[in-house]
């Protein structure tokens, strides 16, 4: 059942990409120049420059190259991971409301994280990374088993399971910490999400392992195109279902595990970017996919600028940030008179 | 007043069946009761514990049975039916089997009440109560405000309900982690919904509550009953829908609200037993005495996991309630889902 | 069911009210758990009021965090302690040994009354951080419990002294306090070059990963540090505690600033010489193998928490072996 009815009214005309492009582009970079220029320290426009074409070792060059370098790759390598999964959740599941932190996914990969810190002692970025796509991979096969997707399935049902889901994992997640002391230090602030802390290699990793789910994403968008318009339309126009369904599930997994090992759970961004979106450009998924990329990291990026700003000294982990603005959208989403929410499951 | 009680009697033969289901119950929550007095870390013989009981046996073991558990069994009695009573007083006004406070969001909402209070400096029964019972009317109120303003179906009162939920626990976070060493210390400890330690001051204000809001259910029932049969039907048998929705909803987030304020939130036990109760009763309106029983017996079984699963660490219980609850939702909506299939 | 809603609701109520009159008599019944105790009797002020306790207490329950080594400075036994086993291995040996005989009743933060109780102490002791006036209480119903309180977080001078007296051990506590002082102004003097000549700074991990925190004269480490034995912290390190944690902690961007100037860097390690991974990583970060100390690899891990007196002159005494005695070479 398609999930976003047209309302009937006339369509606007959707603004091109010639104008959209480079605004979105623009903001991208000035957010990220954002997270690069401003930090605790205070540093020159000179030191900066100096620190990013050539650096020679002085005390700028090693805060940008070892703290705000990474904080910002990992910021881009979540922010377009998330806002990507969430594109394709919301596509695969034909539920608008669907993404990664509300589905629990994340929940799934932090769990395996935990369990990996935890029980094996595992403790390096890299090796972490590999349970999280376990993790993610069981979550939303675990979702999408009980919540039903696809067909006959009710929106409603899969948020509750999705919460339901979430909601069990964390627990195992918490009691898992709380068995263990030691780690519940480790543990504790990557819980809520957090982009710091990571070396620029583990960072740099993250972007490479975010670029090859990308590639994927890349390689089945357009079988995602043709499964936005229904799944029957989209077999007699000859795209191959079974091997999309797939194809987008190991992307979300892979997506999904590399953006919780590297910055933890954070919820909404799979939300806020895609709906954003669509309210620009409708229901264009090949736009949505590729400006998901961009609009992402931006989202995640300004999350985290203000976390850092409200109650100074201390911050805000970004995933806290992503929930407060994520959760009033949510609201004026299924609220709105597009979402065609159906009725109670029994 | 209509006499619902008589018009939708049932037969015979179920009635044999609920009463044996309201003897086994009874049995199981003796048992918990049994378990709860003489399991623990300082074991105690159940004959130890009756004379303890009766106010014989050594001292220590009257300490520890009559001061200690009889307080966290029966407290947790009494706390899991209310946030049951509570549930199936949302699940009727709602017409949804998930809509449950803690899913609603006020549960969040209480919490956030009461973690101002903390803050604010007091740890106080009162004030604590205050700002739980603040805290849960302003979050329902948002709640239906705002599915009001654009039309209650069932589906977007849930969702609407999760964003809540996930907006306040940020600014949960939010406080506590801009609060000083002290207070975020309290706040975290009293947070995870606990039964540990509870304290016997809580024993009078819960009872009272409790009695009150089975009083209050016992008047709205059958109203309620012909509100569970649709809307206009109910209006045309002399039903005020909207004043009845506002009693029971009161009714609901005080029952709730104190909870919280004694003990923490304690998730999914104010979804599961109402269902769980329905299940039993198979048909007839919503057994809210079926569903004070069952609430009762899920919070004092799952707080003896708690206490006992990885003796002698003890687990909060508001986490084993988030495992079990959540397993049983995940296990219901799957359920759901086969039958549409 | 027949029954009329009415009726049920009063049958309900019928099984409540006893219920609620046993437990309220229990409440009422409850603080007379321990047998009376023979022997002199001898009354303290506590953060929680005044308590009667027994003068010459033979089995000890501490049960906070720092409670158990505060106790064993004293030299008296215990026979209750909450369960370090997760973590034994940042304790020295002597530590190990002290508490490897107590009971275990609980964890940090969640005591366990009923293993409390079955351990049978004539006095509990514990810190106010950790307890508060409900676990008071409910401590109160097993033995006579004296919570004791410093006057900031780091403060254990005049908590050990309120506890020592609840022990009836004063004498040796203040002794014990004499010979700290002496030992402090012995060293003072004798490395007055040293310690003048440095400019000093105690790092260790920050709250998140990327982090580093410096302690605070508020704290007991800095109050040791800069207060007792006169080490000048860095100018670039901010004093003020705000929250009163006793610590502060600084993004790694900032650990240039905070730390310039200093011409010595102490930290935490552990007893058998490893230092704690957070820690090493506050070490190894490359913004940290810039500073001064680095480069001249004047980093000392200090070992001795300092939970009273006798602790405190071990540091003393720790500082001098790895720090001052090298130094003034």
């Amino acid at each position: 059942m398609t999930a976003l009815a047209t309302d009937g009214r006339r369509r606007a005309r959707r603004p091109s990409d010639a104008i959209v492009l480079p605004i979105v582009l623009l903001l991208l970079i000035i957010a990220i120049g954002v997270s690069i220029a401003v930090g605790p320290r205070t540093l020159s426009f000179d030191e900066l420059l100096a620190a990013l074409t050539a650096p020679t070792g002085t005390e700028a060059d090693l805060i940008v190259r070892d703290v705000r370098l990474p904080r910002t790759f990992i910021g881009i390598a979540a922010g377009s991971a998330l806002a990507v999964a969430g594109v394709i959740m919301q596509t695969l599941t034909r539920n608008p409301l669907a993404e990664p932190g509300l589905l629990g996914v994340n929940a799934g990969a932090s769990l395996a994280v935990a369990v990996a810190i935890v029980v094996l002692g595992v403790g390096d970025f890299g090796s972490t990374m590999w349970f999280a796509f376990a993790g993610a991979a069981i979550a939303s096969a675990l979702v999408a088993l009980i919540g039903g997707v696809g067909r006959g399935a009710s929106i409603g049902r899969l948020a509750l399971t999705g919460v339901a889901v979430a909601a069990v994992l964390s627990a195992a997640t918490s009691a898992l910490s709380l068995i263990d002391p030691a780690s519940y230090q480790q543990m504790r602030l990557w819980g809520a999400g957090a982009l710091g802390g990571r070396s620029l290699e583990a960072a740099t990793l993250a972007i490479a392992v975010v670029g090859i789910g990308l590639l994927l994403v890349v390689v089945i968008a357009p079988g995602i195109g043709l499964l936005a318009l229904g799944e029957d339309t989209a077999r007699a126009l000859g795209g191959r279902v079974g091997a999309v369904r797939t194809g987008g599930f190991i992307a979300i997994a892979v997506l999904c595990g590399a953006a919780t090992a590297a910055a933890g759970p954070i919820a909404f961004v799979g939300l806020l970017v895609p709906h954003a979106l669509r309210a620009v450009f409708g229901p264009d998924t090949r736009r949505l996919l590729i400006y998901s990329v961009l609009a992402g990291p931006l989202l995640l990026l300004f999350a985290d600028a203000l976390g850092g700003v409200l109650i100074a000294p201390r911050s805000i982990p970004v995933g806290v940030m992503t929930a407060f603005l994520g959760a009033p959208v949510l609201v004026a989403l299924v609220l709105s008179r597009r979402v065609q929410a159906e009725g109670a499951p029994s | 007043m209509i006499a619902a009680a008589s018009v939708v009697a049932a037969p015979a033969a179920t009635r044999r069946r609920r009463t044996i289901i309201w003897v086994c119950s009874a049995v199981v929550l003796l048992a918990l009761g049994v378990a709860g007095l003489t399991l623990g870390d300082a074991p105690v013989s159940v004959s130890d514990a009756v004379s303890a009981l009766l106010g014989g046996g050594e001292s220590s073991t009257r300490l520890i049975v009559v001061g200690w558990r009889l307080p966290r069994v029966a407290l947790g009695a009494v706390i899991g039916a209310m946030l049951a009573l509570s549930g199936a007083l949302f699940q009727v006004v709602t017409r949804n089997p998930l809509g449950s406070p803690d899913i609603l969001g006020f549960s969040a909402g209480a919490y956030t009440g009461a973690l101002i209070v903390i803050v604010g400096g007091s740890v106080g029964t009162v004030a604590l109560t205050v700002g739980a019972i603040g805290g849960g009317i302003l979050s329902a109120a948002l709640v239906f405000a705002l599915v009001a303003w654009r039309g209650a179906s069932g589906t977007r009162l849930i969702i609407v309900g999760i964003a809540l939920t996930a907006m306040l626990g940020a600014v949960n976070t939010m406080i506590e982690l801009a609060a000083d060493d002290v207070v975020s210390r309290s706040a975290a400890i009293w947070g995870a919904g606990s039964l540990n330690g509870i304290d016997g001051r809580w024993m009078p204000v819960m009872i009272v509550t409790l009695l009150l809001g089975a009083f209050a259910i016992a008047g709205l029932r059958p109203a309620l009953a012909l509100y569970e049969l649709g809307e206009d039907r109910a209006a045309s048998l002399g039903v005020r829908p909207v004043r009845l929705r506002l009693s029971a909803m009161i009714v609901g987030v005080v029952l709730l609200a104190v909870t919280i304020a004694a003990a923490g939130p304690l998730a999914f036990i104010a979804l599961a037993a109402p269902q769980i109760a329905r299940r039993l009763w198979r048909s007839g309106p919503m057994p809210f005495a079926a569903s004070a029983m069952t609430g009762a017996v899920l919070l004092v079984s799952s707080d003896l996991i708690a206490m006992r699963l990885f003796a002698p660490t003890m687990l909060p219980t508001g986490l084993v309630t988030i495992g079990v609850g959540g397993l049983y939702l995940a296990w219901m909506l799957s359920g759901a889902n086969r039958r549409r299939r | 069911m027949r029954l009329s809603p009415r009726l049920r609701a009063a049958l309900a109520a019928a099984v409540i009210v006893p219920l609620f009159a046993v437990t309220a008599c229990a409440s009422a019944a409850g603080p007379s758990g321990s047998d009376s105790a023979a022997g002199d009797t001898v009354v303290v002020d506590t953060v929680y009021g005044e308590v009667t306790v027994p003068a010459e207490p033979e089995r000890v329950a501490a049960i906070s965090y720092d409670t158990p080594w505060q106790v064993m400075s004293f030299d008296v036994p215990v026979v209750a302690t909450i369960d370090y086993t997760q973590w034994i291995d940042s304790y020295t040996e002597e530590q190990q040994a002290y508490v490897a005989d107590a009971a275990k009743v609980g964890s940090y933060g969640e005591i366990n009354f009923e293993a409390l109780a079955g351990a049978a102490p004539d006095i509990i002791v514990g810190d106010a951080y950790e307890v508060d006036e409900a676990t008071f209480t409910r401590l109160s119903e097993i033995a006579p419990t004296v919570i004791v309180g410093g006057d900031e977080r780091g403060d254990w001078q005049s908590l050990t002294e309120d506890l020592a007296t609840a022990l009836g051990v004063h004498g040796t506590w203040a002794k014990a306090k004499e010979s700290y002082v002496a030992r402090r102004d012995e060293v003072k003097e004798q490395y007055a070059d040293v310690i003048s000549a440095n400019t000093w700074a105690n790092f260790s991990l920050g709250d998140e990963a990327g982090q580093f925190s410096i302690q605070l004269p508020t704290g007991s480490t800095g109050n040791l540090i800069v207060n007792e034995m006169g080490l000048t912290y860095g100018e670039g390190i901010p004093l003020e505690d705000e929250g009163g944690f006793g610590y502060a902690s600084f993004s790694l961007e900032q650990i240039g600033t905070i730390l310039d100037g200093v011409t010595v860097g102490l930290t935490f390690e552990n007893p058998d010489g490893t230092m704690m991974p957070a820690i090493q990583d506050v070490i190894d970060s490359s913004l940290f193998q810039q500073l001064e100390i680095a480069k001249t690899g004047q980093v000392y891990g200090l070992s001795t928490s300092v939970t009273d007196y006798r602790s405190a002159e071990a540091w003393i005494d720790e500082l001098t072996t790895k720090v001052l005695e090298p130094l003034s070479k």
